[in-house]
């Protein structure tokens, strides 16, 4: 029975073959892509775009980072997510058409990382942006065809108590709500014949439940002059920035005041301008201007963490000196802040000087 | 206009039509006689028998019996006969087309004589009534040759290259199944005919080349003629798996293929045979192209397999065969095979998911009731009635890559974004944007991250369907008039439908630069009809017939009511014996209705050198060819044997593409080409026996025709605006056809081991019976035309230019095992062993497979100045290596350029202008 073998052997080698023998992958090698920031040195810059990069926002959990940024030609606004510690966008959503007649801002992931909240203004053409319609939008984050619409602006959503013009600030409070500035927009020239500035006015801090057929908006605080929302869910607080103080406010809650700056002797003046809080703690930009000698003025912009009994740590700091025959030194300011939800990490917008507005990484103590 | 022949003059045709051979069909026919072997003298009145009384039949007064189209296959003869010994042969060979001889000697039991038989068979190489040139593919090559399909064993025939028969388009070739036709009318010359025959199922294939049968119409240069075969007396079965697994790297093309086949007795005499073929392979279009020479190229280290390139066929087909009483034999038989494809596309390398896919599905249910001769003496008449259903859909359109089964497997049909909308046929709801579809973008995942070239996020938005379906009906008849003359007569009759959807860019809407969605649907009628006699002289022997063909369009096509339109073919052939030889002369008219896609408005390429949009012509008429040829056989020794043909075929009618006016873009069908292809064939066979065998066929050839093409080559026809009529060229300059191969060898070897021979090692032959055969394929190269960087025009003559030659050599070596009652065996088949870099294609700038450098840096250049923005860290097109200054930004020219041109030399690299890799395949079957 010699013969016997080989055909055994063949049999076991067919088996061998199927089970034991895997053929190549076809498929694409990995690309050059780079994860984590250029530079880790805090501050780290996230952006190095040479037009604007805005408004940041931590998703909850600090796995991603949304921010607005342009790509050229107002109101071409697009919206980009990058990891949470930095690298390059992992989604994206822009204008369809070129010169584009949207914007795209506002934008807010979800808790979960998987949907991107964000408004959609549409007007006239590019060169002469006027809000025609806008809206509040949710889309799977890696695929905004499959966005829906969940209230339009401009006219007085079901649920609201008034008309608001503009939607400040949305972040994300649970898988399904969205909270948010409802907010109202006036045009202000500066200056005679000069062209006007947009000014928005925070009116209304409010949600909007998502998980059912209908949106459910619901009116946590009328509060006027609110900006810079965030929320902490480790305390269950909002944060918001009115009058140039940080203020706290729960859910059935009453506001309280937070934080506000001393006065300090010597200074030709402070404000706060941004604040963020997550994890417990809360950070703001703030920005001092003091004379320096007889013609020079310095400013320096600083994000600090409000300590116990509201000292202040700080984290980085800008200084911009002005002498009398112009700018001697400008390394810009900072702007508006956001923190992931469990303060793990910290954003920040960097505005001016030479980058431009970029988006920075705060490496936290 | 209406061309149908009046149906007196049609009658008449047939009356004074005479004589056809029998070849070009799935039968043959067996004669003989049976004598006292005693004596000498005749018996009159035996039954002869055929594969367990089947079949029976009945000796005359001469002794004479006599099969008639009898399934090509081998066959067993047996006789009883009181006061004889029984006699019988297991072997007896009947070719399709060939009338095979087996005279029977029969034994007296009261004789002690030796027991039986001599049979005499009809030497085929030498029959003078054989007249057509014929080329035969058996059962047993395709188990001794490096061949896998069907189509692999054509493309070892002298006169065949690729899809082309002696240098015509390609789709001048008709498809015989079992004596029923079967052709893609819809897209033939674009598209294969969407069926596949499993090998298991064929007994025998044959390809014809010349002035073929009147019984056969709608080809130009050739026939190829299947015969599948019935089910046995016996269960019997083969269990098959191949595979390249051991193979490792780019040699690992993921193929697998399993096979099944089964076939015995169902009850009484009824058998039926069922054939299972799947097959699948990662790299189902592998090509031999070198490595990207960029090592960031995916393709620096792995070039193969490319992504998004396979590919899977699964047939199923069965076959029942009900003898009814000793005339009637009914045979039904089904057939459904699917081909589906990813097709690899450059624009989507880094993001295949988005690259086009196509699927083709093909079936083929046909009934065949024959009537066989009765054993009297009058007459015999053989009559064969097939009426059967071809269908063929096609669907290209985006597809992404799923999750696979098993290897290439992926278990399920594609799902062709857009197919449902295409099965409909809405051309309204196509004018908007098709839901599901999105627009494309300049993707950012290529190692060189500029937006250039690559695209992404979504498909092109292509959507393209059709279907084509007939139900035939065909009669034939064969009447015998005496020992020396044979009457065939027939027709048929086939209405078909045709459905044709096409958008493009789906995800905008109709307007603009984005054409409106075309649609076609209609219901053309085939028909034809013949007479054809065959009649044999002594050693000469004639065959003449004449054919008739009719095609109605059907309906309003493009706005415009067109009548039918019709032909006649008449056909001829002489033969004798000359000095030992056999020498046919033939000539034959042949015509074939033009594709029914020309009818309709269409945009898209084909073998035609043509493209982009083209108005439908529904007015056109048949394509025709004349074909001259002289032949001679000889058989130099005992198994050896030598042919020659010479021909000549003049080619008219032929669809071309015509420019309306002096606009190029608008341009219209039309009957407008000629063309010419002269050559010789030069076949040497050495038959097998004693274990081995060798077959050396040699080609040259001469193929020429006029070129007129609306777009980019040589507008040399015109079509007047005003009156729509075809202005022609002032010369008919002809210019080598695209499948003008001028020389061409086919080498072929097969031998076996006795089992008995071979060294014994550990009690065991290792090589006995081994079997090992090779092939070695040379062709000069085909001919291209040069043109400019645009493309747009010609720098020399049209097909003026010629490809590289190209040869490959293929080996198989086979080992049956035994197991008890089961039989099996291990085998390893090599496709282009020497890993020959074949160059099929060129670049028409260049005449190389790769673009120039200016070429490159001129693309290059347009994409940079299209996109010359800065690209900054965070954007996933940033690469950090082409960030020079470490800055954070690529930024001007000096960073981003170089970016654009690795794109462009990336983009540009050639593939698919290469044949396929050496190809490793191991096998193992199991036969029980």
């Amino acid at each position: 029975m010699t013969a016997c073998r080989p055909l055994a052997a063949s049999v076991a080698l067919a088996a061998l073959l199927v089970a034991g023998c895997s053929h190549s992958d076809p498929g694409v090698t990995g690309l050059d892509t780079s994860d984590g920031p250029l530079d880790p040195a805090s501050p780290s810059r996230l952006t190095y775009s040479p037009i604007t990069d805005a408004w940041p926002g931590y998703s909850p959990d600090g796995d991603h980072l949304v921010y607005t940024f342009e790509r050229g030609g107002s109101p071409d606004r697009c919206l980009g997510v990058l990891p949470g510690g930095g690298g390059q966008r992992v989604a994206e959503v822009c204008p369809e058409v070129r010169p584009a007649r949207e914007g795209i801002e506002h934008g807010a992931v979800s808790p979960d990382g998987t949907q991107l909240a964000y408004t959609l203004h549409t007007g006239g053409t590019s060169d002469n942006f006027t809000v025609v319609t806008a809206a509040l939008y949710v889309a799977p984050i890696d695929s905004v065809s499959g966005a829906r619409k969940i209230f339009d602006l401009l006219v007085n959503p079901s649920g609201a108590p008034r008309r608001w013009d503009y939607l400040l600030d949305p972040v994300w409070i649970a898988d399904d709500e969205i909270a948010f500035i409802g907010a109202q927009v006036s045009y202000v020239p500066p200056a005679p014949f000069a062209d006007p500035d947009t000014i928005y006015t925070g009116i209304d801090l409010a949600t909007v439940r998502i998980g059912g057929s209908t949106p459910v908006i619901d009116v946590i605080a009328n509060i006027s002059n609110a900006q810079a929302l965030s929320y902490d869910p480790t305390v269950q607080r909002f944060t918001y920035l009115r009058d140039g103080a940080v203020y706290t406010i729960a859910r059935g809650g009453s506001e309280q005041l937070a934080f506000t700056l001393p006065d300090a002797p010597g200074e030709s003046g402070r404000g706060i301008t941004g604040v963020a809080a997550g994890g417990g703690r809360i950070w703001i930009t703030w920005i001092t201007s003091m004379a320096i000698g007889t013609t020079t003025t310095r400013t320096t912009s600083s994000v600090s963490e409000v300590g116990a009994g509201g000292a202040l740590v700080t984290l980085a700091s800008r200084t911009r000196e002005v002498g009398a025959l112009g700018v001697i030194s400008d390394q810009g300011r900072w702007g508006r802040l956001t923190a992931a939800g469990d303060g793990s990490r910290l954003a920040v917008e960097g505005l001016g000087g030479p980058t431009g507005s970029d988006i920075y990484l705060i490496s936290l103590p | 206009m209406r061309r149908f022949l009046p149906l007196p003059a049609l009658l008449l045709g047939l009356a004074i039509a005479n004589v056809a051979p029998m070849a070009a069909q799935s039968s043959g026919g067996l004669i003989g006689r049976v004598t006292d072997a005693s004596t000498g003298e005749p018996i009159a009145g035996v039954e002869v028998r055929l594969d367990s009384n089947r079949v029976i039949a009945r000796t005359d007064r001469s002794g004479e019996y006599r099969f008639r189209a009898l399934p090509a296959g081998y066959h067993t003869l047996a006789v009883t006969w009181p006061g004889y010994r029984p006699a019988t042969r297991d072997s007896v060979l009947v070719r399709a087309g060939e009338i095979v001889r087996a005279d029977i000697r029969l034994a007296p039991t009261a004789v002690q004589l030796q027991d039986l038989v001599a049979v005499g068979v009809q030497d085929p190489i030498l029959d003078p009534l054989a007249t057509q040139t014929v080329q035969r593919i058996s059962a047993e090559d395709f188990r001794r040759l490096p061949v896998s399909s069907l189509e692999d064993a054509i493309a070892l025939q002298a006169g065949v290259v690729g899809e082309s028969f002696r240098g015509g388009r390609v789709g001048q070739q008709a498809f015989i199944l079992d004596g029923l036709g079967v052709k893609n009318q819809l897209d033939a010359s674009t598209n294969g005919v969407g069926i596949r025959i499993p090998p298991d199922l064929i007994t025998e294939a044959q390809i014809i080349t010349n002035g073929y049968s009147a019984r056969f119409g709608q080809a130009l240069s050739g026939l190829v003629n299947v015969t599948t075969r019935d089910g046995g007396d016996e269960w019997t079965g083969r269990l098959a798996y191949e595979t390249d697994r051991p193979m490792s790297g780019t040699a690992d093309l993921g193929l697998d293929r399993l096979v099944g086949v089964v076939d015995g007795p169902l009850f009484g005499r009824v058998t039926a045979v069922g054939v299972v073929d799947l097959s699948a392979r990662l790299d189902f279009d592998a090509v031999n192209a070198p490595s990207a020479v960029d090592p960031r190229d995916p393709r620096f280290e792995t070039p193969r397999p490319l992504p998004h390139n396979s590919g899977e066929t699964w047939t199923a087909a069965g076959k029942i065969t009900i003898p009814a009483g000793e005339r009637v034999i009914t045979r039904f038989f089904g057939l459904m095979s699917t081909e589906q494809q990813y097709l690899y596309d450059q624009r989507f390398k880094y993001e295949p998911d988005y690259g086009p896919g196509r699927r083709v599905d093909g079936s083929l249910f046909s009934a065949h009731l024959q009537l066989l001769p009765g054993s009297g003496t009058g007459t015999p008449i053989v009559g064969d009635l097939r009426i059967g259903r071809f269908a063929r859909e096609f669907t290209r359109g985006a597809v992404a890559t799923p999750d696979y089964t098993f290897g290439a497997f992926t278990g399920s049909r594609f799902d062709i974004r857009g197919q449902d909308l295409a099965r409909s046929q809405d051309t309204t709801a196509a004018k908007n944007p098709v839901p599901g579809f999105t627009p494309t973008e300049l993707t950012d995942r290529s190692p060189w991250g500029v937006p250039a070239f690559f695209l992404g996020g979504a498909s092109t938005g292509e959507i393209s369907w059709n279907e084509f379906s007939e139900l035939r009906a065909q009669l034939d008849l064969m009447i015998g008039l005496g020992s020396g003359a044979d009457l065939y007569v027939g027709g048929l009759y086939a209405g078909q439908d045709v459905k044709t959807f096409q958008r493009i860019e789906a995800a905008l809407p109709v307007g603009g630069a984005i054409p409106p969605a075309t649609a076609s649907n209609f219901s053309p009628t085939i028909t034809g009809a013949y007479a054809e006699a065959q009649a044999r002289a002594a050693d000469l022997g004639f065959t003449i017939g004449v054919r008739y063909d009719g095609f109605d369009p059907g309906g309003d096509l493009n706005n415009a009511t067109v009548g039918a339109r019709s032909t006649i073919n008449p056909r001829a052939a002489v033969s004798t014996v000359l000095a030992g030889a056999t020498v046919v002369g033939s000539v034959g008219r042949f015509s074939q209705p033009p594709d029914l896609q020309y009818l309709v408005d269409a945009a898209f390429d084909d073998s035609t050198r043509t493209g982009r949009f083209r108005q439908g012509n529904p007015d056109l008429g048949f394509e025709q060819g004349t074909q001259f040829e002289l032949s001679g056989r000889i058989r130099l020794r005992e198994n050896s044997n030598l042919r020659i043909n010479i021909y000549t075929k003049n080619l008219d009618g032929l669809v071309a593409t015509a420019p309306i006016g002096v606009n190029p873009d608008s341009s219209r069908f039309v009957n407008a080409d000629v063309g010419s292809v002269i050559g010789g064939e030069f076949i040497f066979e050495r038959e097998r026996a004693n274990g081995w065998g060798a077959r050396l066929a040699m080609v040259v050839q001469r193929a020429e025709g006029t070129v007129t093409d609306a777009f980019t080559l040589s507008r040399l026809i015109r079509i007047d605006p005003n009156t729509g009529d075809t202005l022609p060229p002032p010369a008919k300059a002809q210019f080598p056809l695209d499948f003008d191969q001028r020389l061409a060898v086919i080498a072929a070897f097969d031998g076996e081991i006795p089992a008995d021979r071979g060294p014994r090692i550990l009690g065991v032959r290792p090589f006995s019976e081994l079997l090992a055969s090779a092939v070695f394929r040379y062709g000069t190269g085909l001919p291209y035309s040069r043109t400019d960087i645009t493309g747009d025009s010609l720098v020399s003559e049209p097909n003026g230019s010629r490809l590289p030659a190209q040869w490959t050599v293929d080996a198989l070596l086979r080992r049956p095992l035994r197991l008890g009652m089961f039989q099996g065996g291990l085998y390893i088949d090599v496709r282009n062993i020497t890993n020959r870099r074949n160059v099929q294609a060129v670049r028409r700038d260049t005449g190389n497979p790769d673009p120039s450098e200016a070429y490159l840096n001129t693309i290059a250049e347009q994409a940079y100045q299209a996109n010359p923005q800065t690209i900054p860290f965070e954007s996933p097109r940033y690469r950090r290596f082409a960030d020079t200054n470490a800055d954070g930004r690529i930024a001007g020219r000096d960073e981003l350029f170089p970016l654009y041109l690795s794109a462009a030399r990336d983009y540009s690299q050639a593939l698919f202008v290469y044949g396929p890799p050496r190809q490793i395949r191991f096998g193992m079957e199991l036969i029980f």
